[in-house]
């Protein structure tokens, strides 16, 4: 799976789940200054991510992701991994 | 003059369907749909799933707040029940008050409305003794309120302290559970919390970051790993809301049926006790395999089994009747007493006293944990409560000293009213090697110090150690071998809790 495809999908688990609109969710947008999430929807969001991707994280290594693009980044490596193993 | 047309009954019937609908709808179906994405079960599901088929019977449901004027939120949100569900519903054919906040309306915020259903729940539940179920999740007090709602929380709590010594009350932390929300469930009896779901803290994440600089995850400022292993706020960890209902269920079940039919005989041996508890005094043994063995089969219930794993607190059931298990785990700290266990053991022994389950204590302790930082941390505090809750059983108990029961630890044994002990026990007010100390002070290097020492300590062992001697001075009520150690709590608890008992 590309980044594109990743951002893609995570635009759209934002904006069904948290109500906010796609032109707001850039690569460089935050997701506590910019989207205005906290720490409950983030919790959430692992939840709806790790589902779409199948993968298995706890909310904690999320913690420091700061941006959609740390997610990506976060979540193409992970993919990777399940395709290779 | 006109008369106004009353209206026809499709009329009363189509406005009765359509709130109805409102009611269902909570904070709106782009909310409930989302919580149905999480796999998590809205507040009427979660009811549903505790109580007895169509049992459940409302309180409130209609209930809208009065404060629109009071702020935006609060003027585009009055969904009928006000975010709360409130009623009274049954398990097993026997009633028990339950409340489930919502979190589709305003994050289950609980505001003044809300807090009159809560009274007027609590209310119902302590004029029948009924036990009570919260299902939290809830973003706290709906601060929007003001006043109102620190008035109607101050009136929620006084009445959960007054039920609490009446019927028990367990939460399960389905999700947020924050605030005056938390501090009830903490004025309650147990809590379990879901596995990456359930959070508990006063403040949250953000406000905890405004008001103090400090950045830190939700998970570690209030999760459920935090408050079983750290604070002891949990008694519980679930994988899933539906095993918090079975675990609910169970600790219910030792309250509202004391006595159950059992296949497990009362007089059977246990020829297994001599395999797993050692005779040499150092070596440790897993206390848990005793009390698998020694209670009726798949009855046993632990408690905070992560907080202070040197003391174990459970339910379990013997001959069929319930009671409450306090036991020292030798494989932790040589389970000995300290603050986090005093802690744990003390609000156990004040339920059990509540709610009348008879005690069984098991002993197997090296003392209280000496040391600056247990002087410091209030163990004459912790510990004069667990002296304290022993001491106010009205309850039967009996206690059994496995092996060893040194120092102020000894209270273990010595609050039952009937003290059974194992031939591997052994009791005094210290060990030999401290009393040495005492008597002597610090070793001095020469043949007659050592000379006094070793003497001494054999004498102190002389009149110390043996459980026989201590039988003879009245301190242990009978000896038993291992195997009969079923059957004599069996029989002992059968005599002990005559109906006629004051």
């Amino acid at each position: 799976m590309t980044q594109e495809q990743i951002l893609q999908q995570l635009c759209e688990i934002i904006t069904v789940n948290f109500g906010i609109s796609t032109e707001h969710i850039t690569p460089d947008a935050a997701f506590r200054a910019n989207l205005g999430m906290d720490s409950l929807d983030l919790v959430d969001m692992t939840f709806f991510i790790n589902k779409t991707f199948d993968i298995n994280e706890d909310a904690s290594q999320y913690h420091d992701l700061v941006t959609v693009q740390d997610v990506v980044t976060f979540v193409h490596i992970r993919t990777k991994d399940n395709v290779s193993s | 003059m006109s008369v106004k047309t009353p209206p026809t009954f499709e009329q009363l019937e189509e406005r009765l369907h359509r709130e109805d609908l409102r009611v269902e709808s909570g904070g709106g179906r782009a909310r409930q749909q989302r919580q149905k994405r999480l796999h998590r079960l809205l507040p009427r599901e979660r009811i549903d799933a505790f109580l007895d088929a169509d049992s459940f019977v409302e309180i409130g449901r209609h209930r809208t707040h009065e404060h629109a004027d009071m702020d935006p939120r609060l003027a585009v949100t009055r969904p009928p029940g006000d975010g709360i569900v409130c009623g009274i519903g049954t398990i097993d054919g026997l009633p028990i008050a339950i409340t489930a906040h919502d979190p589709t309306v305003l994050r289950g915020a609980v505001g003044s409305a809300g807090c009159q259903k809560l009274c007027k729940l609590l209310d119902m539940a302590i004029e029948r003794k009924l036990p009570m179920l919260t299902l939290a999740d809830s973003d706290g007090a709906r601060v929007f309120e003001g006043v109102y709602v620190i008035e109607g929380w101050s009136q929620v709590m006084k009445r959960t302290v007054r039920h609490r010594r009446l019927a028990p009350h367990l939460t399960i932390a389905s999700g947020l559970c924050v605030g005056a929300v938390a501090y009830n469930a903490m004025l309650a009896d147990f809590v379990a919390m879901v596995h990456q779901q359930s959070f508990m803290f006063i403040t949250g994440p953000s406000v905890t970051q405004m008001l103090t600089g400090e950045e830190v995850d939700i998970e570690r400022l209030g999760g459920a790993a935090l408050h079983a292993r750290e604070t002891g706020a949990c008694h519980a960890v679930c994988d899933s809301e539906e095993d918090a209902f079975l675990w609910a269920k169970t600790v219910f079940d030792y309250t509202l049926h004391p006595q159950r039919e059992t296949e497990d005989s009362p007089t059977c041996s246990i020829p297994s006790l001599q395999e797993i508890i050692p005779t040499a005094p150092q070596k440790a043994y897993d206390m848990r395999d005793v009390l698998l063995e020694v209670f009726d089969k798949n009855t046993l219930i632990e408690f905070s089994a992560d907080y202070a794993p040197n003391l174990l607190t459970c339910m379990g059931r013997l001959g069929g009747r319930s009671v409450a298990i306090i036991a020292s785990q030798p494989r932790a700290l040589m389970g000995c007493l300290d603050i986090h266990s005093s802690k744990k053991g003390a609000p156990f022994l004040e339920y059990a006293e509540t709610h009348q389950l008879p005690v069984i204590t098991l002993v197997d302790t090296t003392g209280y944990l000496p040391g600056l930082a247990q002087e410091r941390g209030g163990i004459l505090i912790e510990g004069a409560r667990l002296l304290r809750a022993y001491a106010e059983l009205t309850t039967p108990t009996v206690s059994v000293t496995l092996r060893k029961c040194y120092g102020g630890a000894s209270v273990l044994a010595s609050a039952s009213e009937y003290r059974l002990a194992l031939p591997t026990s052994e009791i005094a007010p210290m060990g030999a090697e401290a009393a040495t100390h005492l008597a002597f002070g610090p070793p001095r290097d020469n043949e007659q110090d050592r000379a006094q020492r070793e003497a001494f300590k054999e004498t102190w062992r002389q009149h110390h150690g043996d459980p026989w001697l201590a039988a003879e001075r009245g301190f242990f009520d009978a000896i038993i071998h291992p195997e009969q150690l079923r059957a004599a709590l069996c029989r002992s608890l059968r005599v002990l809790t005559h109906p006629n008992r004051d």
